[in-house]
This record gives C-alpha cells, sequence and structure tokens, in this order.
C-alpha cells in the first residue's frame, strides 16, 4: 500500500472518530450552559483522564468487530474523542476566558472573568481591517498595556512656535529639590511649569530623588523662552531635556510635580492625562471591540490595522441576552475572541494614534488589496449596486441601504450579503478554472488555490463561514486531487476535518449562527441531498412524480419566470433600454393584486402568493398527466437530459436544504421562515456566481495593470486596465441590478413570517428522523446481521438521557406567566396563560430591525411559541407604549385592541392641530421638545396604520373592562382595565389620561399602571382604592422620580415592584437615570423590592394562583457586579 | 480545450459583449459619473490612501527609503 493509500484509509477510518469530537464539544455547551449539569459536575480534566484510560483500552484489546468496519478498538477510540471534545469545551470556558479581563481586586490588578465598567486607559494594536458602516466604523483591538481607574491628572508639551527659545547644554552638579538644580557654570535651574512638594512637604524626598535620579551629574539641554527667563529668585527657568527625555513632564506624569499657571510662559502647553498604575498585558488577552463615530475627526477616516492606538474609555462586558431568546451580543463577540466593549468613541481625546503596531506584513499586503478592489468598483460600478457588489466580493458590507438588506432578509438571500461558504466556493471554482487552462499538475494545483484562498480569506476579514469553507475546500482539494478519492468520500471526508479544526481552534464556535449553518447547509447538500433526489427523482414510484417532484419543478420554475418578467428584468437598466415594452409588462403586485392581504391573518397574509403557487402546482400534475398519456414517463426523460436533471437536482438540493437547516434552524437563529428561499435560490446562486466571479476577475485585472504601470511608469497601461474593468463591471452591473430586483420582487411578494421556535427536544426529534431516513439502509442491515439488540437499547437510552436530562425545555409547570419585557425606554408586558395570551403595550419605537417590537417582543413570542394574541391593551398614547403596535399587529393575528378615550385619527392634523386637540396647552410655549415631537410622530405613524387596520378595534371609556376571564388550574383568573377617568389640564395630558391593568389570579394581584401620572394616581386613590392593592406593581412612568404619589404607593402596598426603564436612541423624551435611582431610593426605603429591567433585565413571573415566583433575564450576581460599579461611579 | 476553459472564455466573452453594448447604448455609464454616484460610498478608500497605505508598508518593512 502506498503512502497515498494509507493516508486514505486512516483519514477514512477517523471519520467516526472524529464526529464525536464533535459531539463531546456539543454535549460539553449543553451540560455547561443548561441548569442541570449533573454529569459535568466534575473538573474538566476528569475527561481528560478518561479520554487516556480509553486510548490505552483500545491499543490493549483485541480487534473484533461489533459493527459494520466498527471494532472494539475504535469503539473506544470514539469514547476517547468524545470525552476529549467534552474537555476541550470545558477547558476553554473555565481556564480560557479567565484570562481576559482585567479588574482590581484587593487593590492589586488581577485578571479576573467580571464586569469592569469604569474608565481605562487601552494602549493596543488594531488587528482586523476596520469593519466601516454607514454611521460609524468598528474597530478590534488587540491591548498589550492597560491603565485601569487612571486619576485624571495635566501633561505638558513643549511648543517653540510661540515665543523665541535660547537652548543651552548644561552638566548638573546639584539637586537642591524636586524642581530645582545647580549646573557646573554655576547657575540655579528652576522647572518651567512644575512645582514639586517644598522640602517638608509630603513626597518632597521623593520628588528630589526623581530628579536625581534623572539628572545628576548628567548633560542636560534646556529650553529657556527668550522673554521670560527667570523667576523672581533669579532662577533660570527652563523645561529640560535629557538623553531626549523631557524631565518636566516626566515629573509632572509621575505624579510628584503639580502643574501651575503662568501666564508669561508660552513655550508650554497644558494637556489633560491620565495617570495610575499600568499593566502589562504579556500572555496575550482577548480582543477589546470599540466602536468609532465620525466626530473624532480626521483620523477617522485614516484608521487601519496595524494602527497602534490609545483609547480612554470604559471597558465593559459586552450585553448579555436580557429578553427570553433574545440575541446574545456577548456570546457572539466570546466566539470572536472579543471579550470587553468599549463605549461609543466620540471625541478626538478617546482616542490617538501612536504610531504603526506590531503588521504582519501578508495581513497589511492583503487588506491593502482589498481596499484597492474597492477602489475599482467605486469607479466601475454606480451605487447602490457598487455596495451590494462590494459587499459579495470583498465583505464591505457597511454601504448596503437598509432597505436593501431588508429585502434580503425578507427573501431568504441575506446568506448572499454576508461572506459565506457560498462565495468562497465560487472564487475556489475560479481558481481551479484558471489552473486548469494553464495546466497546472494536482499537486502544484492544491498548493497555489490553497495560497490564494488563504489569502482571500484574511483579505475579507476571516470570518468562521469564509474560514471554514476555505478550510473545507483546501481539505477536499487534497482528498479529491492529491488522494485521489471519490468525490463523495473526500466531501463527506472534508466536512468533518474541517469542523474539528475550527472547534480545536475556538470550540465555543461550535453554537455560533455562522459556524452551524454554514456545516448544516453543506451537511444537507452532502447527506440529505441524495436522499431526497432517491425518492424524489429516482424512485419508480408514479405517484410521487405525478404530484410531487413535477409539480414542485413546476411550481419552482414557474414562480422564477413570472417573477423575471413580472418585476426582475424591468430593473436592469440594459433591458429596459433594448427592449423597453418590458417596461409596459405589469408587475406581481399589479397582476396580482393583494387579495387576500389581511393584516390580522397570519397564514393568509400575502395570499396571492399561495394562490400562484398552486396555480403552478396544479398546471405541474395536469402536465405531468398529458404526458404520461403518450406512455412516457416525464420524470425519467427528464433524468437523462443533463439541464433538465441538472434543474430538477437544484430542486432536490433546496428541498434537501430547507429539510437539513432552514425549516429547524431558521426559528432558532433569526425567528423566522423566508418562504421566498427556496425559490429564490434558483435564480440567486447561479447570478451571484458569476457576480462575485467577474467582480473579482475586474478587480484583478485592474490591479494588474495598475502594477505594471507603475512598474514601467506608462499612465496608458493604467487606463486600459480600469477600463477593461469598466466594461466587465458594466455587465456586472446588470447582473447586479438584477439580483437587487430579485430580492425586491421577492421581498413584496412573499410572506416572511414568524416562526414557533424549535425547542432542543424538537430539534433532536428532528434530526433523529432525519439522521433514520438517511441511514435507513444500514440502520436496515444492520438490524438483519447483527440483531444488536444491547447496542439499539444503549442507542435509545443514551439519547433518552440527553432528551431528559440534559436539553433545557420550557417549563409547563405554570399556570400563569408574566413577562415584562426589557425593551428599553417603555412598556411592555405579555402575560400568558395555557389558551390566551394578552399583551400590554408594545414598547417604544426603534431603527428598522433593531425595535424592541422586533428584537425583544418577537423573538419571545417565536420562543413561547405565541402565534396570536387575543388582546393587545394599549394603555397610554405615548411613545413608549405605542412605538411597536404597528409591527406587532402587521406580524402577528390579533383578535381584539383597546386604545384609550383620548386617540384621535390625526392623519389629517398639522402639528399644532395635534396640540390643540390633545390639550398639550403646557407644550404650548416650547413646541420643539423631543416629549411631545415624539409623541406626535408615534401617533400620526399609529392613526396611519390603524386607518387600514381591519381588525377589532374598542376605545376604552368605561370605569372597568373585562379582558380576560378564565379558569387555570382550578383558580380564576382575571384580567380588567381600570379607569377612574382621565385628569385634565395637567402638565403631563397623556400620562393622566392613560389607563391601568389589574391582573388577578387566585390570591395574587398584580397592577401595571404604565404610564399613570401623579394626578391620575392621586384619582385611582380617591375613586378606585379598593382595586389597588397588589402583590407586584409596575412602577409608573418608567420610573420618573417626579411621578411617584406615595399616597398611591402606600394603597398598593407591593411586595415587588418592576421598573421598565433602559436607554432610547429615538426622540421620544427621555430621562436620565438618577431620578429612577431616586425612585428605586423612595421604594426600598418603604421596604419594596425594586427591579429595574436595565440592571436586571426581564423579569418573568410565574403564577401559580397561591404564590408567585419571578426570575430575571441577567443573573442575580452579574446584576450585583454592575449595581456595584454603578454605585462606585455615582461615588465618584 | 476542456469544458472549464471553455466556460471562462464564454464568461469573459458574454461580459465584455454585453458590457461593450451597455456602453455604447447609454453614454451616462462612464467612470466619471459613475465616480460620483459613490462619493459616500466609503470615501476613505481611494487611490491616493491605498498608494500611501502601501508606502507605508513598504517603507516599514525596509523596501523603500
Amino acid at each position: 500500500m502506498d503512502l497515498r493509500n494509507k493516508i486514505a484509509n486512516i483519514l477514512e477510518n477517523s471519520v467516526i472518530v472524529l464526529w464525536f469530537f464533535v459531539a463531546g464539544v456539543g454535549i460539553g455547551i449543553i451540560g455547561y450552559t443548561s441548569n442541570i449539569s449533573i454529569l459535568l459536575s466534575p473538573p474538566h480534566y476528569i475527561f481528560l483522564i478518561v479520554c487516556f484510560i480509553f486510548i490505552i483500552i483500545s491499543i490493549i484489546i483485541p480487534e473484533k468487530e461489533v459493527l459494520p468496519k466498527l471494532t472494539f478498538k475504535r469503539l473506544f477510540l470514539v469514547f476517547a474523542s468524545f470525552s476529549f471534545g467534552v474537555f476541550w469545551y470545558l477547558k476553554d470556558m473555565k481556564v480560557y476566558p479567565s484570562t481576559h479581563l482585567l479588574t482590581k481586586e484587593n487593590g492589586k490588578y488581577k485578571f479576573i472573568d467580571t464586569d469592569f465598567s469604569q474608565t481605562s486607559v487601552i494602549y493596543g494594536t488594531i488587528v482586523t481591517d476596520p469593519d466601516i458602516r454607514e454611521d460609524a466604523t468598528n474597530i478590534v483591538i488587540k491591548p498589550d498595556r492597560i491603565i485601569p481607574s487612571p486619576k485624571k491628572g495635566y501633561t505638558i508639551e513643549i511648543d517653540t512656535s510661540t515665543a523665541r527659545v535660547i537652548v543651552e547644554n548644561e552638566f548638573v552638579v546639584k539637586v537642591t529639590d524636586g524642581d530645582t538644580f545647580v549646573t557646573k557654570s554655576g547657575n540655579k535651574v528652576r522647572l518651567m511649569a512644575v512645582n514639586a512638594p517644598e522640602i517638608g512637604q509630603e513626597k518632597a524626598d521623593e520628588a528630589t530623588e526623581f530628579l536625581r535620579s534623572k539628572i545628576l551629574n548628567k548633560h542636560v539641554t534646556l529650553i529657556i523662552q527668550e522673554d521670560y527667563m527667570f523667576d523672581i529668585y533669579d532662577r533660570v527657568l527652563a523645561v529640560v531635556f535629557v538623553n531626549n527625555e523631557n524631565v518636566n513632564k516626566l515629573l509632572l506624569e509621575s505624579g510628584l510635580g503639580q502643574y501651575y499657571d503662568d501666564p508669561n510662559i508660552k513655550i508650554i502647553k497644558k494637556l489633560r492625562c491620565y495617570q495610575g498604575e499600568e499593566v502589562k498585558i504579556e500572555n496575550g488577552s482577548g480582543l477589546i471591540r470599540a466602536k468609532v463615530l465620525p466626530t473624532i475627526g480626521e483620523y477617522y477616516l485614516q484608521m487601519s490595522y496595524g494602527d497602534y492606538v490609545k483609547i480612554v474609555s470604559p471597558l465593559l462586558l459586552p450585553k448579555k441576552a436580557t429578553n427570553p431568546a433574545g440575541f446574545d451580543y456577548r456570546k457572539y463577540l466570546n466566539a470572536r475572541g472579543i471579550y470587553a466593549v468599549t463605549k461609543t468613541i466620540r471625541d478626538s481625546s478617546e482616542i490617538q494614534y501612536i504610531g504603526m503596531g506590531k503588521v504582519n506584513f501578508i495581513v497589511k499586503l492583503a487588506f491593502i488589496l482589498r481596499k484597492k478592489i474597492l477602489t475599482t468598483i467605486r469607479k466601475t460600478v454606480p451605487y447602490p449596486q457598487s455596495a451590494f457588489l462590494g459587499g459579495v466580493t470583498l465583505g464591505y458590507r457597511g454601504g448596503v441601504p437598509q432597505k436593501i438588506r431588508e429585502q434580503f432578509q425578507a427573501t431568504g438571500v441575506a446568506h448572499v450579503l454576508a461572506l459565506s461558504g457560498l462565495h468562497t466556493g465560487f472564487i475556489a471554482a475560479l481558481l481551479l478554472m484558471i489552473c486548469r487552462i494553464f495546466k497546472i499538475k494536482s499537486f502544484l494545483r492544491f498548493i497555489l488555490v490553497s495560497i490564494a484562498l488563504t489569502i482571500f480569506v484574511i483579505m475579507t476579514g476571516a470570518s468562521p463561514a469564509t474560514t471554514r469553507s476555505a478550510l473545507m475546500f483546501c481539505t477536499g482539494l487534497f482528498m479529491y486531487d492529491v488522494l485521489k478519492l471519490s468525490l463523495v468520500k473526500s466531501s463527506r471526508m472534508t466536512i468533518i476535518i474541517a469542523a474539528c479544526v475550527i472547534l480545536l481552534l475556538n470550540p465555543s464556535l461550535l453554537p455560533d449562527a455562522s459556524f452551524v449553518l454554514s456545516f448544516m447547509a453543506v451537511w444537507s447538500l452532502i447527506y440529505v441531498s441524495p436522499v431526497v433526489e432517491k425518492i424524489l427523482i429516482y424512485t419508480n414510484s408514479k405517484l410521487i412524480h405525478q404530484f410531487i417532484t413535477f409539480p414542485l419543478f413546476s411550481v419552482v420554475t414557474g414562480m422564477t419566470l413570472l417573477s423575471l418578467f413580472g418585476g426582475i428584468l424591468q430593473e436592469v437598466s440594459l433591458v429596459r433600454k433594448l427592449f423597453p415594452f418590458l417596461v409596459w409588462f405589469p408587475s406581481l403586485d399589479v397582476l396580482f393584486p393583494k387579495w387576500f392581504n389581511i393584516p390580522t391573518s397570519r397564514w393568509l397574509y400575502k395570499g396571492e402568493f399561495f394562490l400562484l403557487s398552486l396555480v403552478f402546482y396544479f398546471c405541474g400534475v395536469i402536465a405531468h398527466y398529458l404526458y404520461s398519456l403518450s406512455g412516457k414517463l416525464l420524470v425519467k426523460d427528464m433524468r437523462s437530459n443533463p439541464t433538465l436533471r441538472t434543474l430538477i437536482q437544484f430542486v432536490c438540493a433546496q428541498v434537501a436544504i430547507q429539510l437539513g437547516m432552514m425549516w429547524p434552524l431558521s426559528s432558532v437563529y433569526f425567528y423566522r421562515f423566508p418562504i421566498s428561499g427556496f425559490y429564490a435560490n434558483f435564480l440567486a446562486i447561479p447570478l451571484i456566481g458569476w457576480i462575485v466571479q467577474l467582480g473579482w476577475i475586474a478587480g484583478i485585472i485592474d490591479l494588474v495593470f495598475t502594477l505594471f504601470s507603475s512598474l514601467f511608469g506608462f499612465k496608458i497601461i493604467n487606463d486600459i486596465g480600469v477600463n477593461i474593468a469598466l466594461i466587465i463591471n458594466a455587465f456586472n452591473n446588470q447582473l447586479c441590478q438584477m439580483f437587487l430586483g430579485m430580492a425586491k420582487t421577492w421581498g413584496n411578494f412573499v410572506p416572511y413570517p414568524y416562526v414557533e421556535m424549535f425547542s432542543s427536544k424538537s430539534l433532536l426529534i428532528w434530526y433523529l428522523i432525519l439522521g433514520i431516513i438517511i441511514w435507513f439502509d444500514k440502520i436496515k442491515e444492520m438490524f438483519i446481521k447483527y440483531r444488536l439488540k444491547v447496542v439499539v437499547t444503549s442507542v435509545i437510552i443514551f439519547f433518552s438521557l440527553i432528551y431528559y436530562f440534559l436539553l433545557p425545555e420550557i417549563k409547563k409547570t405554570y399556570s400563569v406567566r408574566l413577562i415584562f419585557f426589557d425593551v428599553g425606554f417603555g412598556n411592555a408586558v405579555l402575560i400568558t396563560t395555557p389558551t390566551k395570551n394578552v399583551l400590554i403595550d408594545t414598547g417604544p419605537p426603534g431603527p428598522p430591525g433593531w425595535s424592541p417590537a422586533e428584537s425583544a417582543i418577537s423573538p419571545t413570542l417565536t420562543y413561547y411559541k405565541i402565534k396570536k394574541f387575543d388582546s393587545v391593551v394599549i394603555t397610554s398614547l405615548k411613545p413608549q407604549c405605542i412605538g411597536g403596535l404597528p409591527y406587532l399587529l402587521s406580524h402577528f393575528r390579533t383578535e381584539k385592541l383597546y386604545l384609550p378615550h383620548t386617540y384621535k385619527d390625526c392623519t389629517s392634523f398639522t402639528y399644532y392641530d395635534f396640540l390643540e386637540k390633545f390639550n398639550l396647552w403646557y407644550y404650548m410655549s416650547n413646541p420643539y421638545l423631543y416629549e411631545v415631537t415624539g409623541l406626535y410622530n408615534e401617533n400620526y405613524k399609529l392613526s396611519r396604520f390603524l386607518k387600514n387596520y381591519r381588525g377589532d378595534v374598542k376605545i376604552v371609556s368605561s370605569n372597568e373592562e373585562l379582558i380576560l376571564e378564565e379558569i387555570v388550574s382550578g383558580k380564576p383568573l382575571r384580567v380588567t382595565i381600570i379607569n377612574p377617568g382621565g385628569v385634565n389640564n395637567t402638565m403631563d395630558e397623556p400620562g393622566n389620561n392613560s389607563f391601568a391593568v389589574r391582573i388577578t389570579f387566585g390570591q395574587i394581584t398584580i397592577l401595571i399602571p404604565s404610564q399613570v401620572g401623579f394626578e391620575l394616581q392621586e384619582k385611582f386613590v380617591m375613586d378606585m382604592s379598593d382595586k389597588l392593592t397588589a402583590d407586584i406593581l409596575l412602577v409608573p412612568q418608567n420610573g420618573f422620580s417626579k411621578s411617584v404619589n406615595k399616597n398611591f404607593l402606600y394603597k398598593v402596598s407591593p411586595k415587588i415592584a418592576i421598573c421598565q426603564y433602559g436607554w432610547t436612541n429615538q426622540r421620544i423624551g427621555y430621562f436620565f437615570s438618577s431620578y429612577v435611582t431616586e425612585t428605586a431610593n423612595i421604594y426600598e426605603e418603604l421596604g419594596i423590592k425594586f427591579l429595574r429591567t436595565d440592571y436586571v433585565g426581564a423579569v418573568v413571573v410565574e403564577l401559580n394562583g397561591e404564590e408567585f415566583k419571578y426570575t430575571t433575564g441577567i443573573s442575580k450576581e452579574e446584576y450585583e457586579t454592575r449595581l456595584a460599579t454603578e454605585q462606585e461611579n455615582v461615588a465618584m | 480545450m476542456d469544458a472549464t476553459t471553455k466556460l471562462f472564455i464564454f464568461m469573459l466573452l458574454v461580459s465584455l459583449t454585453i458590457g461593450g453594448v451597455v456602453l455604447l447604448t447609454m453614454p451616462e455609464y462612464r467612470i466619471k459619473n459613475i465616480y460620483q454616484t459613490n462619493k459616500n460610498y466609503y470615501p476613505q478608500i481611494n487611490d491616493e490612501n491605498v498608494k500611501k497605505d502601501l508606502q507605508k508598508l513598504l517603507s516599514k518593512n525596509g523596501f523603500t527609503k
């Protein structure tokens, strides 16, 4: 057996062992993150010991086959690999992060994993190409020294341009005190602008010693201001330099000297600086991410990889998910090696370029090439297609307009915008094509393609997806081209080898969306697609061909063609120019008006899409039937035609990807399912292939010509290169227009619904079933050949154990659950019972994609499998309560909407009409406060939305309105609106004309007076005091201290008060945190536990009718650390 | 000539032909106009800055004075 076969054999045999390593890492993660981590309670190194024991056993015991191709030896290796996987993850969790953050403990600085939110001075190098976005740039820094909690002080800088100076060289013979010395020539010299303590004062001796150590018996250079040479004691005033070091400055920065102001001094500039103990980070640390705004000035446009910078900012832990199922930013960054973030850098004093740091020549060169190719795109492709092309070829995502990004998400082709395996695949294909043209032999081809792909990965920022796919392509090429294995074998081996290499480098990446989605996509193509093909194409069942295969093909191709003529081609400028009649072809929206577009309906939303799909489906069934009348089988004939076979195989691959990745995992990571992805990819994949390859070809041609031009000095060569690139990109621009047109057409036409999230258990069952279908033949063979009852039983037990003990699941033991969301500066409370859901208020407004309704409330609804609201109650017309209403009502079915009696349709109001009609007299004299402009904006948006809303709307005017009444677990639950009527002519009309919601379940009562103002609270006390007592109270008006009414509070006398407060970037009348701290003090003085959502995250309260318990989004430990640092900052 | 080479040449020919048609039929599709539309799209990435970056890197590594 030659070496090649030996390597192939070893790799082939180790596939199962490697899969178990991945499984081990997975179990490590589940165990570490789940509450029930009994199996993982021993220290992590125990798993290493177990691993070694298994390896030793596998060496000792004889070869004996227990399963097909599985001997006892390999079985023990499998277990060893599994144990090592668990160890590897736990080691990473328990050892590695503890070296990532710096904090102070018992007066000493120590690296531990905890919060760190005081100002620090960070020195470090920018280690990635800055991620430039529309409004800010994100940089990642590798710190090499940090000054934690520095003191503010001053430093000086010499500026000789402001006055004439005399330069003298002297020799120091005596130091008299901390700021005075005598030279050999007999001059008595006094340090300019610095005062050291006088003899007898504290630190005087230290200052004198400091000066001695620096200048005594040394040659010094004195810089003397010509028009201010002596002080009143006739001492020479000078700035002293020794070995190019400014002694005045050193004394000041050491803290032993103090700056003194003297109007006569012109050559010294005073600057603020930070002083403190510097900690060198010698063994490396986690990276730090900083968001920099253009307001920092000139340096903003010059930031680049390798810059050594100084940043002054608090070092903060990245934000954890604070709402159930919310996005965990900390995990996301940790998986990328980033363990701390700074506050947003806005001012030039907060970031300073010091020089060029440690730079890897190749990496820097790769980034420069990246920029060069972007300049080609900027010159040859107009905006916004340039932004799209820059994103898909080079990973410059910053310039892609928000609208286009949303359309891409809705169309299910958002993966195209982020550089992924797909793009790497196209680049690899392009490289292979070039190698073939030049007839480069297999081994050299492997080496060249690997180098080129590595450069591509570095250039595009080395994201997990591109790294993974480059690794896969290189491994695959090695297997296929060098080891000469079959394509199927190579691909099956490469997927697992690449996974193992990435997890060995960073096991935390396993649950990361980018890693999981890209691997599962490839896994689906390799494992699921052949099975789907077997069932749909290569089956002999006429029924499957007649009712599934061909109709599916018919739907996909029919919809694609229709979208081409009904929207996509019209977007292509060349088509518009050459075939203007196409513009008159009606778009899909015109052809198929939204007959079924009922906003309250979840599945019939955009119903014309379903109708059209059905039409094409039946066309497919009929076509197949008619074809079969001639005695031939359509699908069988399609199989023999290479083009049609490719098309139908592509449909099967799409089905496989939907089954293996999109359907189960898009709900987990995105909470929504892009239905059009199935259709859009039919056009998107081939289109993006050409776009990426042509983009690179044009860029490289321009680059090569530029190089020749600089070498030979002929500008014309450069011009030729740019013009060739222009011609290629003129065509590529048409393709980009087509792609953007496709996203627009599909995005508008096809639904993008929220779906119920797959729980861990459902995922396990889904993939178990999929696994059984994929390996059905093998499993069958095992049953027949081995009758392995023991093995089967142990497999069942193994999965049952995981199912019942390790996988977290939403507990079903509760009766009623209330979720007080962390929506920042706003209110939103969800009440769920086993059968009903009521939402009280919808949170504040926010930017598209990041509004609390979209990023906090909707994911939670999918997590709890909530499909519709029985009622949505808006307690106040303030933006804090209505901001998310249009979004939520557009995406979730709602039976009934309750609004306060002050609601008016203000679509036809001018701004002053609005002020008048809402009786906002208080703001008349100062009408442009954010508080009131925000009120107008949000009410206008709400009115515009409700104008076309066809659901049931009720305006609440009665004193008491029953929203929900049912018996849950044998106890009565009542949700009622209590409304004593508004109080008019106050300074807070919207607040004093709102109402409260009261929930009683058994013996527990909860009161939700979201925005009830001070005067209305008084009215509640007067008119409805019997309905106020409650166990839990939502603090009115987001905890604004001026609205605290003690009479009201005494009447309610809650055990717990929950305050929904947080930051907002919306102009809606935000107030500072100190007001909430005041309120918290008042509540705590009365013995009420005060929970702020900006500290503890969302609060989930579970009731059983007799008692309640609550959990918070942020753990108690972290909350206390945060509180401690907050108090420390206040004290400072 | 194998299929891969043919595909590559086909791709280049198609792009050059249709690109040429675009330039012939659309006089507004010129570098100057296109550059204008991109003036707010990564303005910091331009030929001059790329050249500066390259020079800085080369001088740091001792390739130029």
